[in-house]
């Protein structure tokens, strides 16, 4: 499968289809999920999602919707990720990667009643034996209009295998975003659990930071990158994995045991589980917050570590998460959150968790802010007054983490380019992973062709960062692309 | 798996071209025969058992051997299977007798063992398989455990966590599950900034969510080179915190933690959630022997009063056998001050702890454990040896034993009925142990019970025992012991018991018993040998007993035409002589 040559009106219409079918296809298996297939909800996601494929049908002879190498693709026609479809593009792709299956393809005389019937296959066969099974189960249901396509179709070329192996920088991002994503939709299944059961997982979080862990390890610095997407949709689970990716990689500069960075991780993962115990109104509050609802805010540490209390055991990576989430905002010169009265520091790994929260947070995109601070801005910030709040071995290992430009920066360098910052090279915390968006001549690279420096070539630095009110770039679409 | 599911998967085995040889997927799965073997036998028997050693220590080398003959070797985990190079292995013979189960339940699809493979990692391997078969509802699952292992030569193929989200009552009209749940922030479209926008300076001064921000620099590269330039001294600083707040142990880390929660102005719903999270400390304490940690736990739950916690609860879980035998196996392992925080808790518990102290007691296997804690019963029942009393109808014979120890350190006339109810134990260890016990007693009330513990005593406790009524001169037990000599098998009697007889007479008798003794040396035929041994003995009596009615008797006896009798005369005075 490769991009096929389209005529631009052709592409640009079966791109906006692929956007709109996935979104659909999304709602539709979620709430396959929770209804069963005759209830109203679920009818009325078929409908809609019917609705799409006709569209296409109109000018498609048929709808493939395939999954190749971390990408997926609407007939030869590759989706883009962008940060408003990451959570439809993830989710899929792991309904797939769970079903075995590389794709779905869907013929013009499709109808509803098939697609029911067709759900109701597909939604079971989440059990891995029914997966097995479930070519065969689709033709005894006479399901002929709709077809899986087999994984081992599609890695024909053994893409995936090709990208594992080489260590280029391509094949990291992928995995990076696969893994960032899946931690993504992880952490979103442990809050809701939390939310159901008044208790996190531990086995789901574990499970969740050690790929991060692995990738972080191998010095994969692209899923730090990734943490600069700041998804305003899934903000409250994005926030969450990117306070634990942010935490392993400082961990890992300070020189943490890889067992130590997995708990870090969890510790960053769960640190502000406390906020669901505080009103919506309060967290998306665009003003000033009143002396009342700072206390209501300032007891989300300590709700949080009421919240793992409740979880069984007593082991170290329980206990850890459970001091991240009562002293991530205590501070390091004691001047923070919740006071407790005792003679009580923060423990170091709480000094992480705290750091890679304030870093993310400050940075994120907020109803209370007209813009989002850039990441550089973030680092200002913090290096600024603000350090004195913070460890400064904690603090050296942020920056070595993020880079003096972390990714989503946009900046011109000496040169007389302007690039946008993806990932940080750590090696050199001046010279970051960048993209070439404007060369000194005037002129871009083609968006099908980026150009990329992996790193920063040595002859060049950075000359100024852009204000984002200098440029007109969307760094978030660019990191997720 | 259905027969046609199994048929499917054979015909894409043979169609699929085939990467190993018949002889290296034989060896495959011999070795994974093996493995399961290997499993089962760990779930028979105890770690140490030398069939489970053995089993292990043969798995590990057939790894090593198979690895280091055929090359990697990647095992695939199927529902009811386990296949290498797409050959089955080792299906499932039942539900029940499943070994790919707990992998693929897990989300292990499969593992490479690559050569150079070390019988640890394959001990390794195997433990936590087992971990993870057993009852282990709240523990790590199989993936956890082996990436936490780290092992160097088995590569782990596995799937990842599952990212869903799935079965969210909550979710109407097929939305986002997550909006209708969560009050966490979600972005207010109205409020994002528009690309037409004038675009605000994000300055400091603000807040962002739950930070509130001081003022900006500009200068984040220079800052950077300072940070930079402390650098090594600072992460050295952190590691070395680091590494001192993970000495703590997670018991003492736990509490802190709670204390601290405690203190960070909490609501009483806080408190009555960390007020059930505080039990599971203290069990924690407990099971690891933190007797200090137990103390502030049990302080910290009683100081909430939790609706749920009950004491009685408590006291019972404590006196339960296994709970038992593992405080004493800490115990057995802890120096004395540890021991001593051990005891402190114990008072805590209240008068509980007292039994609870005994059946540490009890089962502890150390002298040095043993000495303290009863050492610490005596001192506590020294003004109430009652409480110990129900001990003494303990079935086992050890523990009344160890009461009736205690019994004697305490001492004095309170003891006195204690010790009469166990000396009718009916085990000789147990009524020795009185005898000794009554050493401590004055013995005008001992002399009873003395006298009582002589009926049926074997003869070590004969002698025992007549050697503390030998204490001081009584004339009935002067009477009751002379009656031992007029026992027609006293003659049978072993040499030391007679030997114990004779010298209580002498110890306890007085001119009360002269007469009889003068009887006893003037009596006898010419050619009785026994007789004259007994003759001998009972001139002795008489000197000892030495008053002038007993010397008198003896002096007639020299003169005696019996030569016998004079000679028995004459070799008792002769050694008072001697002595003299």
């Amino acid at each position: 499968v490769s991009d096929r040559a389209e005529t631009p009106r052709e592409g640009e219409s079966l791109v906006a289809f692929g956007e709109t079918l996935l979104l659909r296809l999304s709602a539709l298996t979620r709430t396959a999920r929770t209804y069963d297939v005759s209830n109203q909800a679920f009818q009325r996601q078929m409908q809609e999602f019917h609705g799409v494929l006709r569209q296409i049908f109109e000018v498609e002879d048929e709808v493939a919707l395939v999954m190749v190498s971390d990408y997926l693709y609407l007939n030869g026609m590759r989706i883009k990720g962008h940060t408003g479809l990451l959570g439809a593009y993830h989710a899929t792709m792991a309904d797939f990667e769970r079903r075995h299956v590389g794709g779905l393809r869907f013929l013009p005389a499709v109808e509803p009643a098939e697609i029911e019937r067709f759900f109701q296959v597909f939604m079971a066969a989440e059990d891995s034996v029914l997966a097995e099974r479930l070519p065969e189960t689709l033709a005894e249901a006479a399901i002929v209009n709709i077809a899986v396509v087999p994984a081992s179709e599609l890695e024909a070329e053994d893409l995936t295998r090709e990208l594992a192996e080489k260590p280029t920088p391509k094949g990291e991002r992928a995995r990076a975003r696969k893994v960032f994503w899946r931690a993504v939709l992880g952490t979103k299944k442990i809050v809701l659990r939390a939310r159901q059961n008044g208790r996190p997982d531990l086995r789901q979080a574990k499970r969740l930071v050690q790929p991060v862990v692995d990738n972080i390890m191998k010095h994969e610095y692209s899923i730090v990158g990734l943490t600069a997407i700041k998804d305003h949709d899934e903000y409250t689970y994005t926030h969450c994995v990117n306070v634990a990716v942010l935490s392993i990689s400082m961990g890992q500069h300070l020189g943490l045991p890889r067992q130590a960075l997995a708990d870090l991780g969890v510790s960053g993962l769960l640190h502000d589980l406390g906020k669901m115990s505080i009103p919506g109104e309060v967290l998306r509050k665009p003003d000033a917050l009143s002396a009342e609802e700072w206390v209501m805010m300032r007891r989300h540490p300590l709700e949080g570590a009421v919240m793992i209390a409740r979880m069984p055991g007593l082991s170290t990576v329980m206990l850890d998460a459970m001091r991240a989430c009562l002293e991530h905002h205590m501070n390091y010169n004691r001047t923070g959150y919740p006071d407790v009265e005792l003679d009580w520091g923060q423990a170091t790994m709480s000094r992480i968790v705290a750091m890679a929260d304030c870093f993310d947070a400050i940075t994120a995109h907020r109803a209370y802010h007209k813009r989002p601070r850039t990441p550089f801005e973030g680092l200002q910030l913090l290096l600024g007054p603000n350090r004195v709040n913070f460890d400064p071995a904690v603090l050296w290992a942020l920056v070595r983490s993020v880079g003096l430009y972390p990714a989503g920066t946009v900046l011109q360098t000496a040169s007389g380019h302007v690039v946008a910052c993806i990932s940080p090279n750590p090696n050199d915390v001046t010279r970051p992973h960048c993209r070439v968006l404007v060369r000194p001549d005037g002129t871009s690279p083609p968006e099908e062709e980026p150009e990329h420096w992996d790193p920063m070539p040595e002859h060049d630095h950075a000359h100024r960062v852009l204000l984002p009110d200098e440029h007109k770039i969307d760094p978030a679409s660019l990191l997720a692309a | 798996m259905t027969a046609s599911a199994r048929s499917v998967r054979a015909a894409e085995a043979e169609s699929r071209p085939r990467e190993l040889s018949d002889a290296t997927v034989k060896a495959a799965g011999g070795w994974i025969s093996q493995f399961a073997r290997t499993l089962k036998t760990c779930r028979l028997y105890d770690a140490g058992n030398p069939t489970v050693v053995r089993f292990r220590d043969e798995l590990g080398a057939a790894a090593t051997a198979l690895t280091g003959e055929h090359g990697p070797i990647t095992y695939r985990f199927e529902a009811d299977d386990v296949t290498c190079d797409g050959q089955s292995l080792h299906p499932a013979r039942s539900r029940d007798d499943n070994f790919a189960y707990p992998f693929h339940r897990d989300g292990v699809r499969g593992f490479t063992l690559q050569p150079g493979v070390d019988p640890r990692e394959v001990g390794t391997l195997v433990d936590s398989v087992l971990a993870v078969t057993g009852a282990n509802l709240d523990a790590d699952d199989l993936v956890t455990l082996l990436w936490e292992a780290n092992l160097p030569h088995v590569d782990i193929d596995f799937i990842p966590a599952q990212g869903d989200v799935g079965g969210d009552p909550a979710a109407q009209g097929g939305g986002d599950p997550a909006a209708s749940l969560l009050p966490w922030p979600e972005p207010d479209p109205d409020d994002e900034a528009k690309p037409g926008d004038a675009v605000a300076p994000a300055t400091g001064g603000d807040r962002s969510e739950d930070w509130l921000l001081g003022g900006l620099t500009v200068e984040v590269e220079a800052a950077f080179v300072e940070l930079d330039a402390l650098a090594s001294v600072e992460v050295g600083r952190f590691l070395r915190e680091f590494t001192e707040e993970h000495l703590v142990s997670p018991i003492r880390a736990a509490l802190a933690i709670a204390t601290a929660c405690l203190n960070a102005n909490a609501t009483d719903e806080d408190r009555q959630e960390l007020a059930r999270f505080l039990p599971r400390v203290l069990r924690g304490a407990l099971s690891v022997g933190a007797w200090p940690e137990a103390l502030e736990s049990l302080r910290a739950i009683r100081g909430l009063r939790p609706p749920q916690w009950s004491e009685e609860t408590f006291v019972q879980e404590l006196m339960q056998p296994v709970s038992i035998a593992r405080v004493v196996e800490r115990l057995d392992e802890q120096e004395p001050d540890e021991i001593a925080a051990y005891l402190a808790l114990s008072l805590e518990v209240g008068d509980a702890g007292l039994d609870w102290i005994t059946l540490a007691l009890c089962e502890s296997q150390r002298r040095v454990t043993r000495q303290l804690l009863a050492e610490f019963i005596a001192e506590r029942c020294r003004d109430n040896p009652e409480r110990l009393a129900p001990w003494l109808a303990d079935g086992r014979w050890y523990v009344v034993r160890n009461i009736v120890h205690i019994l004697g350190w305490i001492g004095g006339p309170p003891i006195v009925g204690l010790l009469q109810v166990a000396l009718r134990n009916p085990d000789t260890r147990v009524r020795t142990q009185v005898v000794a016990s009554l050493s401590q007693v004055e013995l005008r009330l001992a002399r009873p019970l003395l006298i009582r513990a002589l009926d049926g005593a074997e003869p070590r406790l004969f002698c025992t025992v007549l050697g503390q009524l030998s204490a001081a001169r009584d004339p009935a037990t002067a009477r009751f012991v002379y009656a031992f000599t007029q026992h027609e098998r006293f003659a049978q009697r072993s040499p030391e018991e007679r030997r114990a007889v004779y010298a209580a007479i002498a110890s306890v008798g007085g001119d009360e018993l002269v007469p009889e003794l003068e009887a006893e040396l003037l009596k006898g035929n010419w050619f009785d040998r026994e007789t004259e041994i007994h003759r001998h003995n009972i001139a002795r009596c008489l000197v000892r007993i030495g008053t002038p009615t007993a010397r008198a008797v003896l002096e007639r006896a020299t003169q005696s035409k019996r030569t016998p009798v004079r000679q028995a005369a004459q070799m008792a005075l002769a050694s008072l002589g001697g002595a003299a």
